[in-house]
């Protein structure tokens, strides 16, 4: 029996591209490529931890996330969700596993049934595997509670709440079934300033609460910061440095992660010069460079950049890093 | 389920028809016609002031006048009580064929595109089959094959009308396979069957019911043309269709026996297209928020 | 004191909708100085974008109304102006960036094609003679200048087929290659990946010193503003609470909510502290509050709040709508 939550084993997803809308700066696909949106990607999670996965569009995070969740099959790897190997189980198996994983999604305009009332539309994950009516209430109620919102809002529809209010209702929709991992998937990039520092709080407490763990996803590495024990960076389907939080913000040992971080705004003004440029645009994952994917655009790049592949390796304890040539401290 | 989503949606309705008067008059005329439907199935012959198959040889081809108010065809029947007798069988036939065939189609299609692979190339190929024939020339055939009848001409008319809602719907749930509450249903473990039941299907409905609205206009054309080809209603039924048939050799004379009941069937598909269109406003996103 | 390049005085703009009246700006008055950034900062709702499109001669009038209000761009009011004139003022002393560079850009047209329009925008405002060879020159040039890895090909290319860094780009190079004195820049990077958008900002801001334009830059993301402007204006249910120099917005804020927001953002507190949300929610502009419209979510509201509207005026070096100053 193994402590860890969820282990990833060189998981990949890859789509086929035919007759997609991916574009690149060398043209259109042809017919018969594979996206490569996830590309061997590992790591563990154990219990009551979170872990941030930071990157930019195209980087494969919320792939990632969907085949976690088993909402993709993976094309190949592991995946063994409390020490159970998740790979053929049926549907009907999965079914038993789903309530102790659940998912809070980027958009609150369409996470929720436009025409489902609030107290269903929460009440659904837990519904699926108990139906008694009172249970239902009794549980709906309190997570309702919990996350801000008053009885007489339950029966009302979703195009009636703001943005917030519906990422309320989606992360009261998350824990119906006190699950044991929440995925997170940009879940205050759809909201405003003011209200994200109140939903990144509900969601703390929330953890503290229940000690589930978190994986956060998102391209703000200050609200990852915030809420993440480890961060994760991706780059074109792979991790290319995990390791805990304040080393990956403070000093990013992949230059790609080093780029991201600093180009990420920070509300001070004194703070400009210190960006560091990428050159060129992120390619397309259909056609991911050869050897390091990061290498058409590192400054340090060798000819060993453009042959072999980094693999991820510990650099110190905890922090791991796939390049030949990591930064200095 | 709620077919407007709330109160919102109703309201909506109300100021559109209020602002836009072709929409209240399509309205109206809708209203009116499910009204005297309504009240002809209820009433029967007691609602007009002449019996719609009295025969009357003496009082044949009046001209319109306070007595008879759409005048009397060639064997004396009044016009306007045979016409207002009729209403309920093209209402019947156009309700229902709508009504089978959109639901039958939201089932087809939905199941369709959300099941997509084997399923959904199957399910398309057999729809195309349908949409290959011009759908007035199959309606017939089919209606001739079966015979004369109101049944048969439902029947004839379903064949051809469900197709185009099973392309609808499935484009429908195409789009909804993709939308984030389906992914979040599927995430509570909940069976396939379950989802398309609860979230797809549902969710399909409106567009459905815009493109029903419309088409209950459309409907209740090819239901007349189909008695006036003298393939539904039968004598002494009065229908509108039938009606027209049977009066258009007097058309150079007794103009009315053939003009009015005509301009009847246009004014009803006029004002079901009408309020069709109000309808589209209103789930249009556009008018939202 | 040099004259502003752009002066708006008590803007007042409502729209009539089918839920009631939406007041979209509430007497906002607002100065851009030449040569200067100005960032305006304001969460959704707040009437930003409606601010922009005042200006820049686009709002849908009607549904919507300008109640009262003057918005003077070099000594004319451009409320008064004719569509011609507000058409003149397009592209030559107003051009415009929006968020999403897919639907600005014409999918039928070449970008050379919609380049040199631009250019010829303001080549006839110029009158002097134009070949097509010279145009398209500078529309290659001004490609380069945007940062573009091929300016020849993509000057041939469609819309479609470039990335959406590269269609900001191009967006940024029609606004300036028409010269204007003003450019608004509405969320330009909001669409746009973190890298990118850093490329971006950098690269606004030295094209806009050579241009000598000033810039009108919205954003509803306060650490994008610190990175760019030179000063700040912040926006609340249709009004402008606090307006001063970067550095004095962001050290020294003065207005109750721009002090909440500064202090709700994340990367300032530890780990383990949970962050100083803001209590309450953004108002909706159908019913905005009596008085000082942010008083039921100030921690140091008073009773005066709720019944006296604070205007703009000077404390401190900033300007502050607040009763406290």
């Amino acid at each position: 029996m193994t402590s860890e939550l969820l282990r990833l084993e060189s998981v990949v997803k890859h789509f086929p591209a035919k007759g997609s809308l991916f574009y690149s700066e060398t043209g259109t696909l042809s017919k018969g490529s594979v996206l490569q949106a996830v590309d061997g990607v590992s790591f563990t999670l154990e219990h009551n931890e979170t872990l941030g996965i930071v990157g930019e569009s195209g980087c494969g995070k919320s792939t990632l996330a969907r085949t976690i969740l088993y909402l993709n099959k993976p094309t190949s790897g592991k995946i063994y969700f409390e020490g159970q190997d998740l790979t053929n189980l049926s549907y009907g198996e999965l079914a038993k596993i789903r309530p102790n994983m659940q998912m809070v999604f980027q958009d609150p305009y369409s996470s929720l049934d436009p025409r489902m009332r609030v107290k269903d539309i929460v009440a659904e994950p837990l519904r699926v595997v108990n139906k008694e009516k009172e249970v239902l209430n009794k549980r709906v109620r309190e997570v309702t509670g919990q996350v801000g919102l008053e009885d007489y809002q339950l029966g009302r529809f979703p195009n009636e709440f703001s943005g917030g209010q519906r990422q309320r209702i989606a992360i009261a929709r998350a824990i119906m079934t006190k699950p044991r991992l929440i995925i997170l998937d940009e879940p205050t990039s759809a909201v405003d300033a003011s209200i994200q520092a109140q939903i990144l709080n509900l969601l703390r407490s929330i953890q503290e609460q229940y000690k589930m763990s978190y994986i956060f996803i998102s391209h703000n590495v200050d609200v990852v910061r915030h809420m993440s024990n480890r961060i994760a960076v991706m780059y074109l389907g792979k991790f290319v440095e995990i390791g805990p939080t304040e080393e990956i913000v403070n000093s990013p040992r992949h230059p790609y992660a080093a780029a991201l971080i600093s180009s990420v705004p920070k509300p001070d003004p004194r703070a400009r010069s210190e960006m560091i440029e990428i050159k060129g645009e992120t390619p397309s994952p259909v056609n991911p460079p050869s050897g390091c994917r990061y290498h058409p655009r590192c400054p340090y790049a060798t000819e060993r950049c453009t042959l072999n592949e980094p693999t991820l390796d510990e650099l110190e304890t905890g922090h791991y890093i796939a390049c030949h040539y990591p930064l200095k401290r | 389920m709620t077919l407007f989503q709330d109160r919102k949606d109703l309201v909506l309705t109300l100021r559109i028809l209020k602002r836009d008067p072709l929409a209240a008059v399509g309205a109206m005329i809708a209203v009116a016609f499910c009204g005297v439907a309504a009240a002809v199935l209820i009433f029967g012959n007691r609602l007009v002031p002449y019996d719609p198959t009295a025969i009357n040889l003496s009082l044949a081809f009046q001209p319109p006048s306070i007595q008879h108010l759409f005048g009397t065809d060639n064997l004396g029947r009044d016009v306007f009580s045979r016409a207002v007798i009729a209403t309920p069988v093209d209402a019947e036939i156009a309700f229902v064929i709508i009504g089978v065939s959109s639901l039958f189609g939201l089932v087809f299609g939905s199941v369709s595109g959300f099941l997509g692979g084997y399923v959904d190339d199957v399910f398309m190929r057999i729809t195309d089959l349908f949409l290959a024939f011009p759908s007035l020339v199959l309606a017939i055939a089919v209606a001739v094959a079966l015979g004369p009848g109101v049944t048969n001409v439902i029947y004839a008319n379903i064949v051809v009308w469900w197709p185009v809602y099973a392309r609808l719907s499935r484009a429908g749930a195409l789009s909804l396979n993709q939308a984030q509450y389906v992914d979040a249903a599927r995430l509570t473990g909940l069976s396939r069957f379950a989802i398309l039941l609860k979230h797809i299907i549902p969710n399909n409905v409106s567009p459905i019911l815009v493109y029903g609205t419309l088409d209950l206009g459309n409907a209740i054309l090819y239901a007349s043309v189909l008695s006036y080809l003298g393939l539904g209603a039968q004598p002494p039924q009065p229908e509108w269709g039938r009606m027209v048939f049977d009066g258009q050799i007097y058309l150079t004379g007794a103009w009315w026996i053939s003009i009015l009941p005509g301009v009847i069937i246009l004014v009803i598909a006029l004002g079901f297209n009408l309020l069709g269109d109000a309808l589209r406003d209103v789930f249009d996103p556009r008018y939202r928020k | 004191m040099p004259e502003p390049v752009l002066r708006i005085d008590d803007l007042t703009v409502a729209f009539e909708t089918l839920e009631g009246k939406y007041s979209a700006l509430n007497g906002v008055d607002l100065e851009i100085g030449p040569s200067e950034i100005m960032g305006l900062v304001g969460e959704s709702g707040c009437g930003k974008s409606s601010l922009a499109l005042a200006t820049i001669g686009l709002l849908p009038v009607p549904p919507a109304k300008i109640l009262q209000g003057t918005i003077t761009f070099k000594e004319d009011n451009l409320l008064k102006f004719t569509e011609k004139e507000v058409e003149k003022v397009r592209g030559t002393g107003i051009s415009m960036v929006f968020q999403e560079p897919l639907t600005s850009l014409n999918p039928l047209f070449t970008i050379g094609n919609q380049i040199t329009e631009a250019i010829d925008v303001r080549i006839g405002r110029e009158n002097s003679g134009r070949t097509k060879t010279s145009a398209q020159a500078e529309g290659v040039t001004w490609l380069r200048k945007v940062g573009l890895s091929d300016p020849e090909g993509a000057f041939h290319r469609y819309p479609h087929e470039l990335s959406g860094g590269m269609r900001q780009r191009v967006m940024i190079a029609m606004a300036l290659a028409s010269s204007p004195t003003l450019m608004i820049a509405d969320e330009p990077t909001s669409a746009l990946d973190v890298t990118t958008q850093a490329q971006i900002l950098k690269l606004i801001r030295k094209l806009v010193q050579e241009v000598k334009a000033s810039v009108l830059f919205i954003s509803h993301d306060l650490a994008v503003v610190a990175q760019i402007a030179d000063r700040v204006a912040v926006m609340y249910t249709g009004m402008i609470v606090e307006e001063g120099p970067v550095i004095e917005i962001f050290e020294k804020p003065l207005h109750g909510y721009t002090q909440a927001l500064l202090a709700s953002y994340p990367g300032r507190e530890s780990f383990n502290e949970p962050l100083k949300a803001i209590p309450g929610q953004v108002p909706n502009l159908t019913r905005i509050p009596t008085g000082c419209p942010f008083h039921p979510r100030c921690v140091r509201a008073q009773d005066k709040c709720r019944t006296v509207r604070p205007l703009l005026k000077e404390a401190w070096g900033h300007n502050v709508a607040c009763v406290l100053y």
